[in-house]
């Protein structure tokens, strides 16, 4: 595996890019987007289902600080972009309530680029167990998914989710917590009898 | 459990602000540090949003990989932990990845084309940036950061006094098999050792070792000053490499500094007892060198590198055994001096000499709250017309007895 997840160590590199970029260097900043894009955009795939929405506040987030970057000071360059991508989302559900949050889950259309090839490895790895808790993951309530994103795709230490959900520190252990408890009694209430999130 | 989740909390943010900025191209740096904590209480939830576990199974990063599946062998009760921690990573990443490298390639395209231009940009056939062509910059910035990062090094090295190239011809032997810790903060840093000894290393000193201890002794290699709490284990002796000293314990608490002009080399016993000697004692050349010596409790023993001379003394401060009686140390009421000094030498551990029979009428009435032990001594000796001095890492009182 090597996934797209930001690696804490790398925000030194990212801010010496973002240190080009503020006096131009268009290279710079498109390795900045080229490196986030997928990270942000499965961030806010927690908080609309809109894809499209998401799309165009994404857009409209890389311009503004493509075109404002002389007077934006960053020290955390992926922390700023998801706590920056959750505010302009919340705005723009404001100004469209149509497009606001919706729960349910949308499925993982294939793209182009699931040849056959990928598809039957994917199928071979994903066990039984593995589908219990995608299900119980895609019915967790919409701010503890987020969390769980936060904490186990981004891989963030609480203070900085705290940062990027402005809650306070134990508010996100609690959030957290009642989200693996979720998923516990989601296999509970499932009557799985060898479910494993049991004994955690 | 607690403490050690909250060290490793901690240790991530250090890492994540206060480093030089090379940091994110300094891999022998990079996840070590969290291999130092005692993963065998780690719940499955705990290991998923661990860093070195995150490297291991979401990036595959050689060294994480080496040090997981030597630990996986060691500890093979925690596979099914494991198995989970891998589980839940892998279901999150499914169900969270919802745009393809594709999409999101043709979305950056898109934003890339309307990034108004800089009058700064003085090149504008870049207009529509290609992302191959990104590549070779991207690969020039990390041959900059690398040349520079080496630069930097280079420097250090010229700065750093002939200790340093102790240190290094120790550790490069070991080809890569050695773990380095650089405590670049300004406070001391806790390390857990696999086999639960403990180190303190203080700001600016590095330490390296093998990170499961695999050899016939548990070594490390220590630049700067730390103090270590060892772990019994008389089949595996730990030995301190300093300079060209090497400490030798069994177990024991002990300190070991190297001054910052690399001229002397200071060891410390808290508890326990250790050996010092220097390396390449036992060869034709070291006949010349000072024989082994042996330090207990409160003593210390300072190295002089140009004089190659061993000076054994007591602690600045001798601090009493964690096995001490202090109650019997508050209060004397007529008590014959032999058992004064009886209590004191078992309290601390260190030796009191002094002519029995000359003394053998000297009797002490006193009464003490914390007073460190060579003020206690003063008054003591005071009381009955006595002195004492400290001789070799041991106390000699000189009377002419009393009346």
């Amino acid at each position: 595996m090597n996934k797209k997840y930001i690696h804490p160590e790398k925000n030194a590199h990212f801010v010496k890019l973002w240190q080009r970029s503020v006096v131009g260097d268009k290279h710079a900043f498109c390795q900045l987007v080229e490196a986030h894009y997928q990270v942000l955009f499965n961030y806010g795939a927690t908080l609309t289902t809109n894809h499209e929405l998401l799309k165009d506040v994404l857009q409209e987030l890389f311009i503004h600080l493509w075109e404002k970057r002389e007077r934006i000071e960053i020290q955390y360059f992926t922390i700023y972009l998801l706590r920056a991508l959750r505010n302009n989302l919340f705005l723009s559900f404001r100004e469209n309530p149509t497009s606001s949050v919706t729960i349910e889950e949308t499925a993982h259309e294939p793209t182009d680029e699931s040849t056959i090839e990928n598809l039957l490895i994917f199928q071979e790895i994903d066990s039984e167990k593995k589908q219990k808790i995608k299900r119980a993951l895609a019915s967790l309530p919409k701010r503890q998914k987020e969390i769980v994103f936060l904490k186990y795709y981004e891989g963030l230490t609480h203070e900085q989710i705290a940062g990027v959900m402005e809650l306070n520190r134990q508010s996100v252990a609690n959030l957290l917590h009642k989200a693996l408890l979720s998923l516990r009694s989601g296999f509970d209430q499932l009557h799985y009898v060898l479910a494993f999130l049991f004994y955690w | 459990m607690v403490l050690i989740w909250n060290i490793s909390q901690k240790n991530i943010s250090k890492k994540g602000y206060a480093c030089t900025g090379y940091a994110s191209l300094d891999k022998t740096n990079a996840s070590p540090i969290f291999s130092m904590y005692n993963y065998i209480i780690y719940r499955p939830e705990e290991l998923a949003a661990d860093p070195s576990f995150r490297n291991w199974k979401l990036k595959g990063l050689e060294e994480d990989t080496h040090f997981w599946n030597e630990w996986v062998s060691l500890h093979p009760e925690k596979q099914s932990d494991i198995d989970k921690a891998t589980l839940l990573l892998e279901a999150v990443f499914e169900t969270f990845d919802q745009i393809s490298e594709a999409d999101a390639r043709y979305e950056v395209r898109q934003i890339a084309a309307q990034l108004s231009e800089s009058q700064m940009t003085q090149d504008s056939s870049h207009r529509l940036v290609s992302f191959s062509n990104n590549l070779y910059k991207l690969a020039a910035v990390v041959l900059l950061l690398l040349l520079s990062a080496g630069a930097f090094l280079t420097w250090k090295n010229g700065q750093l006094k002939p200790t340093h190239a102790d240190y290094m011809a120790h550790t490069e032997a070991f080809e890569g098999l050695l773990t380095e810790i650089v405590n670049t903060t300004t406070t001391d840093t806790t390390l857990l050792f696999s086999d639960s000894s403990r180190v303190i290393l203080r700001a600016g000193s590095r330490i390296s070792f093998q990170a499961l201890f695999s050899g016939t002794n548990r070594e490390v290699f220590l630049e700067g000053e730390a103090e270590f709490e060892v772990q019994k284990n008389p089949e595996k002796p730990f030995l301190v490499y300093s300079g060209d000293l090497i400490t030798r314990v069994l177990g024991t608490r002990f300190r070991v500094k190297q001054s910052a002009d690399g001229g002397e080399i200071e060891v410390e016993v808290k508890t326990g007892q250790v050996s010092v000697s220097r390396q390449g004692a036992g060869s034709e050349e070291g006949k010349k060198y000072p024989r082994e010596i042996i330090l207990k409790p409160n003593q210390q023993v300072v190295y002089r590198i140009k004089e190659n001379q061993f000076l054994r003394g007591l602690s600045e401060t001798p601090q009493p055994l964690p096995e001490a009686n202090l109650q019997g140390l508050m209060n004397f009421k007529g008590l014959p001096i032999a058992l004064v000094f009886e209590r004191l030498q078992q309290a601390y551990g260190i030796e009191i000499l002094y002519d029995k029979d000359l003394m053998k009428n000297c009797f002490l009435t006193a009464s003490f709250t914390d007073e460190p032990l060579l003020e206690k001594m003063d008054l003591i000796t005071r009381t009955i017309d006595a002195t004492f001095a400290e001789v070799d890492g041991q106390l000699v009182v000189n009377s002419r007895g009393c009346p």
